[in-house]
């Protein structure tokens, strides 16, 4: 075949190296691997909450919703006025509830999560003009019959089909109804991710228990009228007993949340993209040192510079295109896999995989750019060679690396920061300032700490260890770059380890303090007071507890007013629990709750609004906004508990029935014992969830560690690009060291003996980059600890690893052994006189 | 280019070249002239160290002059851009060295063809020269190797077929029979010659080996940087054309006092 351009000879020398070319193209597919899979798992997230979203609010633009706690209702005279408010064009309302749906003829077991829904009682006819619902089976329910129709997820998770009678926990008791039509996952059917029960108004008040009253209210606006210039301007029309937000901003917080989760992988993705393009760039720079004198030769036969790093570039773009696009089929399963985790952990029905044509393109893009970018360097370095330098003898040179000042200046400079930057996401940047000038800093420290460390490791190669550790000490330029790869692994692997426990440990605290130590029990929707005294007669139960949900409205942060307060009863709730207190304690806080108008808020949230404690927070009740004086702030995991309101204002939040009891338990009682009685009492009559505080800890131990499992697995994908980075060195410095190692041979050196040099020299890079790692992964996790507090609104406790220390050290050497294994083989395999020969 | 037969197609004016390595400055060349006629066999000899490698370098175009003149068919090298330097190597110099500098992912075919390839041509506006020089050099048999597939010989072959494939103004040779036995150095040596007695090719041969240099026209010595002597080897020949000659038909006297070259004295009694 003729040799057509340039071009081709890119090609040529990818088929030359197929084995080293092998390892880095497989460091780049699992970093377009990962990519991929993370943009399918967001798209696929979105798309499921925008549908979610979609499917509740059909065409409304505006919901109206009243104030305060989820068994408020509102107030008569609402969906008149509203109707009558300028720029409406149609009004829908409902009355819903949150329930549990069971099938009599399947029950739940005594110990399983009850499956929780939305009831929502609608005029089908108004409705209809909003909201589509398409029927997979059955048909649509007759106005004040027992019947309902429900979404296909919760149709399919308690096994019922139309004709079926099933049982919703009402406020009022368990209510027998007829599924009459199960509805397709569009429109209707997919609010509430398809769990979801529609019946007639009279029914869904009926089961409420508090009268003709209405809870929801859907407005759509006339075109050209702005949503939220209309509530602006119709808010005080209103009064201050609802809440108004635009359709599209339902589900904020969850969204936000989403996007947190999101914006995490996607960054975990981008550093195992980082990670393979690092590889990239050790492979090309050291293509170009050995082909110095090819690329010396082209230039002398009249090649011009571009062409030249066209070259390398072309070659880098190749390798790019094609391992991106294994990367895809590999990402694609990946996705697979990471999808299923992720419905169960998000509860959300995610879609089919699809063809996802939009981020296959972005992955490869992605991919090949970096590949190109990586290659740049090496490229303007060859394009930049002399002829006559470039074709001396001996042309494999080490390149000089490492830009000490500037290393030492961002490694200075981010420790500096590190003291003066505030609170916020800007405080990781110090922190990456320190990783990128550790990285420049590395063929620095690389000798000494070679020297020292290699008095340990040359043991492995008696006689023949010092030579390996020596080549290191000299020719430190070569690796620097392999081991800042391993450094920062492992600098990621310590500071996601302290993320985790760090989170794992405020959990903990979290919980044992406010759920207070013993038993939680909560209903889906409101509970009849009279509940109390059943849960309160169980043999062992020392104390009860009542606790009101709701949403609430904040003011001071201008965000949408989908965040949950929980409403305590101050004369009981400091017997049973506590706060994780940032700043306050229980009996200030007891004092303050007494009197009323108080609150307790997230810490992040306190500072996010820059309220102190005795400060004031605005909150819209149903009297107006009104002042709340902050009493304390605690250490929030999630959105368990959110702010916390006093009973003695109840009646500003519309708060009645309560939602959920906490209880304390005498000495000596068996508390899993009692969980199990009372579930089996209970969740029979009301489906009430009861959960021991080490339960409610399992679970959020499960989610946590689910979202971690995903972390771990990119770090995991970006450990493994480091393996290959180095097995890659490795290959080449043995590659480079032929002549030198056929001399040792011929001098005496046992095959085993040459072999052991391999693992000695990893061995020493990985120890290293173990030391090193450590200063610079505890500085990385006290920024991503501080960061994470801002991003999730947690407050979490910096808690170091100890324990993953000595496992990463383990891991290290494991990493050095298993990157010697293919180098050691061909250093074993060389036969004498070929190695002498070598050129 | 209007430049007729004898006319001069290389030349060096008042050349001076260093390199500075550390705080030590190495003076390699120090006002060195030269004229190359087209035709011209020209064959620069010296010791190690004299500079023989670096004025090659400068008359290829690899490299500028610290001061002093390099013109090529009447163009100055040393004011030229990094850009048109190398454009004018693509079409007007080949380029011969010890180390072959094969590429090794390439055949012998496209190795001889690079030229083309870099200045972007369609194969098809070349195969027919790219044949004919292949046969030429007697490559064809080999032409689908590899260099790695060949010996130094045979590699030293490809790489004069790709210095003659763009029909150069110049041949420049850097040691060209320093990697290969003896043998096959003469057979290389025969080639260059033939390529200046069929094709009037202009050649230029760095070497140490006082029996190579006995290939060329001329003989100019180098030693410190400067020219030291240069003999009009072919004026020689002439003369002693009834004296006793080698198996190559070359006088035998002349080459001996080739031989004497290498030392000061030697040149001091060529001068008497």
């Amino acid at each position: 075949m003729a040799l057509k351009s340039l071009g081709s000879v890119a090609l040529r020398n990818l088929s030359r190296r197929r084995g080293r070319y092998l390892l880095t193209a497989s460091g780049t597919a699992l970093g377009v691997a990962v990519l991929f899979a993370v943009q399918i798992m967001s798209g696929a997230t979105t798309n499921a909450l925008d549908k979610a979203v979609n499917g509740a609010t059909g065409e409304s633009d505006v919901a109206i919703r009243p104030i305060g706690n989820f068994d408020a209702a509102l107030a008569p005279e609402i969906p008149g006025k509203v109707a009558a408010l300028s720029g409406v064009e149609k009004v829908v309302a409902s009355a819903g509830f949150r329930s549990a749906l069971v099938n009599p003829k399947k029950p739940p077991e005594v110990n399983a999560r009850p499956r929780f829904v939305f009831v929502i009682g609608v005029d089908l006819a108004a409705d209809r003009e909003i909201r589509s619902y398409e029927l997979k089976a059955g048909k649509l329910f007759a106005d004040r019959a027992d019947e309902v129709v429900i979404g296909d997820h919760i149709a399919t998770a308690i096994d019922v089909v139309v004709g079926d009678e099933v049982l919703v926990a009402a406020p009022t008791g368990q209510a027998h109804v007829r599924v009459v039509g199960v509805l397709a996952n569009s429109g209707a059917g997919n609010a509430s991710g398809g769990d979801v029960v529609y019946t007639s108004t009279a029914v869904s008040q009926r089961m409420l228990g508090k009268g003709a009253v209405l809870n929801g209210m859907d407005v759509v606006l006339k075109d050209g009228v702005d949503a939220k210039e209309w509530i602006t301007d119709h808010r005080a029309a209103l009064g201050d007993s609802v809440s108004m937000i635009k359709s599209s901003e339902a589900e904020a917080g969850f969204r936000s949340f989403i996007l947190a989760v999101n914006a995490a992988l996607t960054l975990g993705s981008a550093i195992a993209v980082f990670v393979g393009g690092f590889l990239i760039f050790l492979t090309f720079s050291l293509a170009v040192a050995e082909r110095t004198r090819t690329y010396g030769t082209m230039r002398a036969l009249g090649a011009l510079p571009k062409q030249i790093r066209g070259v390398v570039v072309r070659e880098a773009a190749l390798l790019g295109l094609g391992s991106s696009v294994i990367g895809l089929f590999i990402g694609y399963a990946l996705a697979f896999l990471a999808l299923q985790l992720v419905s169960t952990l998000l509860d959300l029905r995610l879609p089919g995989l699809g063809l996802p044509l939009g981020p296959a393109i972005f992955s490869v893009g992605v991919g090949v750019l970096v590949s190109v970018v990586a290659a740049w360097l090496p490229g303007r370095r060859a394009a930049a060679l002399s002829p006559v330098t470039a074709m001396r003898a001996g042309a494999v040179r080490d390149e000089t690396a490492g830009r000490p000042v500037i290393g030492a200046t961002l490694v200075g400079g981010g420790i500096a920061l590190t003291f003066v930057v505030g609170q916020g996401v800007i405080r990781i940047v110090p922190t990456l300032l320190v990783l990128f000038g550790a990285v420049l800093l590395v063929p620095i420290v690389l000798g000494p700490l070679a020297r020292l460390l290699g008095a340990l490791t040359r043991r492995l190669a008696r006689g023949v260890g010092e030579i390996a550790v020596m080549h290191l000490v000299k020719e430190r330029s070569r690796s620097a770059y392999t081991l800042a790869l391993v450094m920062v692994v492992l600098s990621m692997l310590i500071a996601v380890g302290t993320s985790n426990v760090s989170m794992s440990d405020t959990v903990d605290t979290a919980i044992e303090r406010q759920a207070g130590g013993a038993i939680q029990v909560g209903a889906p929707g409101a509970l009849d007071p009279a509940v109390e005294k059943e849960v309160k007669a169980f043999d062992g139960v020392k104390a009860t507890s009542a606790l009101t949900f709701g949403l609430i409205d904040i003011t001071d942060d201008g965000a949408p007013p989908d965040q949950f307060f929980t409403m305590i009863d101050p004369a009981t709730y400091f017997d049973i629990a506590s706060f994780p207190w940032i700043d306050g304690d229980d009996a200030s806080a007891k004092a303050g709750l007494e009197r009323g108008g108080a609150i307790i808020l997230p810490e992040q949230q306190a500072i996010r609004i820059d309220v102190k404690r005795g400060g004031e927070v605005h909150v819209r009740t149903s009297q107006g906004i009104k002042p709340f004086t902050l009493i304390g702030t605690y250490g929030q995991i999630g959105n368990y508990f959110g702010p916390g309101l006093s009973m003695k204002d109840a009646a500003l939040f519309g708060a009645g029935r309560p939602n959920g009891f906490l209880l304390s338990v005498r000495d000596g009682v068996d508390t899993r014992a009692l969980r199990d009685k009372m579930r089996a009492t209970l969740q029979p009559k009301y489906n009430l969830e009861v959960q021991t505080s080490d339960d409610i800890k399992e679970e959020a131990h499960a989610q946590l560690q689910g979202f971690f499992a995903l972390v771990y697995a990119l770090l995991f994908v970006a450990a493994l690009v480091g393996i290959l980075g180095l097995a890659n060195t490795m290959v080449v410095s043995v590659l480079s060291r032929t002549r030198e190692v056929g001399m040792l041979r011929s001098t005496g050196a046992l095959r085993r003996q040459a072999r052991a040099m391999v693992l000695v020299e990893a061995a020493t890079l990985a120890l290293v980059a173990y030391v090193l790692s450590l200063p610079v992964g505890w500085l990385l996790s006290t920024g991503i600890v501080v960061s994470q507090r801002s991003a999730l609104g947690f407050t979490i406790d910096y808690v170091f690893p100890w324990g993953i220390i000595p496992i990463l050290l383990i891991m290290t050497l494991l990493v050095a052994a298993v990157a010697s294994l293919v180098p050691a083989r061909r250093i074993g395999r060389l036969e004498i006189v070929e190695a002498l020969r070598f050129d | 280019m209007g430049i007729e037969a004898g006319e001069v197609v290389l030349a060096a004016r008042d050349v001076y070249k260093a390199y500075t390595q550390g705080d030590s400055v190495e003076q390699v060349l120090s006002g060195v002239s030269l004229e190359v006629p087209r035709g011209r066999f020209l064959s620069v000899m010296g010791p190690s160290g004299s500079g023989k490698s670096t004025l090659l370098h400068l008359l290829g175009g690899l490299d500028t002059p610290d001061s002093g003149e390099v013109e090529l068919e009447g163009a100055s090298l040393a004011t030229m851009g990094d850009d048109d330097r190398t454009r004018l190597r693509r079409n007007r110099i080949g380029i011969v060295y010890q180390f072959f500098n094969l590429v090794p992912v390439l055949t012998v075919e496209e190795n001889v063809a690079l030229p083309a390839v870099i200045a972007g041509q369609a194969p098809a506006a070349y195969a027919t020269k790219l044949a004919e020089v292949i046969e030429v050099v007697g490559m064809a048999d080999h032409k689908h190797k590899q260099p790695a597939q060949l010996s130094g010989g045979q590699q030293q072959r490809a790489a004069i077929a790709r210095a003659l494939f763009i029909e150069p103004s110049v041949l420049l040779a850097d040691e060209p029979t320093g990697n290969v036995d003896m043998r096959t150095g003469h057979e290389i040596l025969t080639l260059f010659a033939d390529a200046q007695r069929e094709l009037g090719q202009t050649i230029v041969m760095v070497t140490h080996d006082p029996r190579s240099a006995g290939f060329a026209d001329e003989v100019l010595l180098l030693r410190d940087g400067t020219v030291a002597s240069s003999l009009d080897l072919a004026k020689s020949m002439r003369g002693a054309a009834k004296t006793t000659r080698d198996h190559d038909n070359r006088p035998v006297a002349v080459l001996k006092w080739l031989e004497g070259l290498d030392s000061t004295g030697a040149v001091r009694r060529v001068r008497a």
